[in-house]
């Protein structure tokens, strides 16, 4: 129901109401209460969370999804938390609530929260986080900062060289909106321009205007409330989505035969690690969620692409030992995805698929989970 | 550039910072005109010639009216040379494609080949608005009802001033050129109005005329799979829409020109209000159809004559107003039964004036109420063509609004009903009632400046986001 068409309305019929009063109007004057007016409605929109300007956007819609994960789980607070941020590798490839199960069936409990989008570039992924953090009520903060909780974030190389990867082409649309606060846009603004300076630098849409203007556009909350329509009830959505049917056009066999031939003649990644607009982004997730996390850590899902593998290869070989890296699996795991169904295509599972890499990374998790869980340090 | 978008709203600001800084219009005109290239430049660069082209045109055959003032076939020759060569941008620009297509159509039913294809001709945004304005800067230096303006740039900023540069309203040289004459002084009453203005027209468009066209677009993409009630629900919303799209553009642009220290002549009038087509047409629209009235209709002969005369000429004006609107036969459908029911009206008058109705108040209300409804049942129908994409399309909304009449309306899901009519009601009988909106004035300097402010939060808010352009964009 349209029913919020009633508020522009009243303001239509209260803009031909006014009229100057008695004295001439002065600028100086309007300048002042326009200038008041502007900047409360700014401060009110700092104060107030995004779910009540955007209710229904995926954005929300995937916090609210783990809270709600996070709020079912039975004393979440005496078990590890493990928070996956990825892309579509991840939304696709790992059913986190499976994962949850897998690891408790090896005794080794832990709530798993996943936030992952397809097409979701690490800014609106960190925007993801915040936005949980903020959804958090004063207690379950609380019990968060005291409860052991790893981030673990997916490498991938597409979305570590463009720190805008995909911007460009949902530019004008709510997702892209609702993501491009003033302060997320700032800080991929400067990460962006750092990959502007790298040679491989391959962006051919406009990126920083749209970021701006979408700034500008999130800080009044522009087109908030366009469908007219109050805001109902949060829904959440899963964290986790399976692939059932095959994309069309994909053609596993030269997909499989291109990628088991890199096994013999491995593609090599020719940049210095780690990609400095990365290292950019990588320093603000780390300064924004240090208050809830207490390890941070990189995974790397299977994948057939030859150059994307050599890139999980090489971030995986720059790490320090000390760091948490789950992946990427070797030739050997690969003989377990070789059937075309277990493939939507050469980066994304399908369920089945979905099911393997989630089997993997239970075991891969449960190898590492003495420094999992091993107590912060200062 | 849009006036809805923040590339306006960033380019208004610099424009207006740097314009009031300047101390005299020596500098400020000059700004203006290259901001005017930079508005119309910022849809496609190339067409800045065009404009430039007309200006020059404009420019150089009304000096040459005015140099040959005293031999009248001199200045006739200017005439024609300014009209002929602005008339054949127009023509290829906007109708070549259509006329092409068309003898193409009658050539092949003939059973003959056609050999020729559709030209790519791209058509220039505002082209009939500043196009229409150029000629009527030369016709009325050559009726003398201006002097001839000596300088290149005033006429510059005329004809390009980007308020109304390319969605009017189409401003006559009388009311423009001597103010451009006179020096510009800061008004803040002024400039306050113009705020109230632009936040009411910006309200019209991005709210409630561009949430329409989130209705309205499917249903007319696809009528034949609508069921009735929401194809009668579309219609409707167009009605709306397209009021809303336009008033609301025409009210930016007066309140952008006011900040600038400009006055534009109103465009609306509250025009569902209206109780017949004469009075309709005095409301819709009116800087075109003075524009008409001034050179066309009265150029035909006007009233002067036999009445078959004027109807005729009233049908010649709104055919060709029709096809003002775009290349294709919906306009000059719509055009056409404007000017029967045009005609209809006058002939109706002729035969009942309005001031010898001899009934007494409340039969006379209920007459103006169906009179009321008469009309707007016309003005609804028409934009029917106005808006579908072909005529095919045009017999199966009717059929599909014969149908709302005659079977079950069908069921319409997700129609916003209120979106739909509660807009519409308020601006015809609350905003455009100058009866309540003087009785129940706010008087208040202080409220005036936060309603306007809240107001155009409240738009912000609300407006859809995205790129719809307005309407008027493509005439």
């Amino acid at each position: 129901m349209d029913a919020l068409v009633f508020i522009p309305v009243l303001a239509l019929v209260l803009l031909s109401l006014a009229a100057a009063g008695k004295t001439p109007p002065r600028l100086g004057a309007a300048v002042l209460v326009w200038g008041g007016i502007i900047a409360a409605a700014v401060a009110i929109r700092q104060w107030v969370p995004d779910s009540f300007f955007y209710p229904k956007s995926e954005i929300v819609k995937r916090v609210q999804g783990q809270l709600r994960v996070l709020r079912k789980t039975a004393d979440w607070e005496k078990h590890p938390v493990l928070i996956l941020e990825g892309s579509s590798v991840t939304l696709f490839g790992v059913n986190g609530a499976e994962l949850a199960g897998l690891l408790a069936e090896r005794g080794l409990p832990a709530t798993v929260l996943q936030f992952a989008g397809a097409g979701a570039n690490h800014y609106e992924r960190l925007h993801l986080l915040r936005l949980f953090w903020q959804s958090l009520k004063p207690g379950e903060r609380e019990k968060l900062r005291r409860t052991r909780v790893v981030l673990l974030s997916e490498v991938f190389d597409a979305y570590d060289r463009n720190p805008l990867y995909l911007y460009a082409r949902e530019a004008y649309s709510e997702r892209a909106l609702v993501y491009s606060t003033p302060r997320n846009a700032g800080e991929a603004a400067q990460a962006y321009r750092i990959y502007q300076r790298q040679p491989d630098f391959a962006e051919t849409e406009p990126v920083l205007w749209p970021l701006l203007e979408n700034s500008l556009l999130n800080t009044f909350a522009v087109g908030a409330f366009s469908d007219l329509r109050p805001p109902g009830k949060l829904r959440g959505i899963p964290g986790f989505f399976a692939l059932t049917d095959p994309k069309a056009a994909f053609d596993f066999p030269a997909t499989w035969t291109n990628f088991a031939g890199s096994w013999k003649e491995p593609e090599k990644f020719a940049d210095a690690l780690p990609l400095p607009q990365w290292s950019r982004y990588f320093e603000t997730l780390r300064a924004e969620c240090a208050p809830f996390v207490d390890e941070f850590g990189f995974y790397a899902l299977p994948l057939l692409e030859p150059q994307r593998y050599a890139y999980q290869r090489a971030f995986a070989d720059h790490l320090p030992p000390s760091v948490i890296m789950i992946g990427p699996p070797g030739e050997a795991f690969y003989s377990r995805l070789n059937q075309p169904g277990d493939w939507f295509d050469g980066t994304h599972p399908r369920e089945r698929g979905a099911q393997v890499f989630t089997e993997w990374f239970a075991d891969e998790l449960a190898r590492e989970w003495p420094r999992l869980v091993r107590p912060s340090s200062p | 550039m849009l006036f809805t978008t923040i590339a306006f709203a960033i380019f208004l600001l610099i424009t207006l910072g740097l314009y009031w800084s300047f101390r005299s219009d020596a500098w400020r005109h000059p700004l203006i005109f290259l901001a005017n290239l930079v508005f119309y430049g910022w849809w496609d660069w190339r067409f800045v010639a065009l404009l430039l082209a007309v200006i020059g045109v404009s420019y150089g055959c009304a000096l040459g009216i005015s140099r040959a003032a005293a031999r009248r076939s001199r200045a006739r020759g200017w005439l024609i040379l300014a009209c002929g060569s602005q008339l054949a941008l127009l023509a290829y620009f906007k109708y070549a494609n259509f006329f092409l297509d068309s003898l193409k159509r009658i050539v092949e039913q003939t059973g003959a080949h056609a050999g020729w294809t559709t030209l790519h001709i791209i058509l220039p945004v505002g082209i009939s608005f500043y196009i229409f304005q150029g000629l009527s800067y030369v016709i009325s230096v050559y009726e003398q009802r201006v002097p001839a303006e000596r300088s290149l740039l005033k006429v510059g900023v005329y004809l390009s001033f980007f308020p109304h540069l390319v969605a009017g309203p189409i401003i006559h040289a009388t009311y423009f050129l001597p103010q451009l004459a006179s020096a510009r002084r800061f008004d803040a009453a002024q400039f306050i109005e113009g705020a109230r203005k632009f936040a009411i027209g910006f309200l019209y468009k991005a709210v409630f005329a561009d949430n329409l066209a989130k209705f309205v677009d499917p249903v007319f993409a696809a009528p034949a799979g609508q069921s009735n009630l929401a194809v009668f629900a579309g219609c409707l919303g167009f009605y709306g829409q397209i009021y809303f799209d336009f008033a609301g553009y025409s009210l930016m642009a007066i309140g952008v020109a006011n900040f600038f220290g400009y006055l534009l002549p109103d465009n609306f009038n509250h025009p569902y209000r209206a109780a017949s087509m004469i009075d309709f047409w005095r409301r819709w629209h009116i800087s075109l159809s003075t524009w008409l009235r001034d050179y066309l209709y009265i150029p035909l002969g006007g009233n002067r004559g036999p009445r078959w005369f004027q109807y005729r000429n009233l049908l010649i004006t709104m055919l060709l107003g029709g096809l003002w609107h775009g290349a294709s036969w919906n306009f000059i459908w719509w055009g056409a039964i404007h000017g029967v029911a045009l005609c209809v009206n006058h002939a109706w008058r002729t035969w009942r004036p309005p001031s010898a109705d001899p009934r007494p108040a409340g039969p006379r209300a209920l007459a103006v109420m169906a009179s009321w409804l008469a009309t707007q049942a016309v003005v609804f129908l028409c934009w029917i063509p106005f808006r579908a994409a072909s005529f095919a399309d045009v017999l199966v909304i009717l059929r599909k609004l014969g149908g709302l009449l005659l079977e079950n309306p069908g069921v319409a899901v997700g129609v916003p009903w209120l979106l739909l009519t509660i807009p519409l009601i308020a601006d015809t009988w609350i905003v455009g009632s100058r009866r309540l909106t003087d009785r129940w004035a706010l008087r208040s300097n202080f409220a005036l400046y936060a309603i306007i402010a809240l107001a155009l939060l409240t738009a912000l808010l609300f407006m859809h986001v995205g790129k719809v352009a307005f309407i008027y964009f493509q005439f």
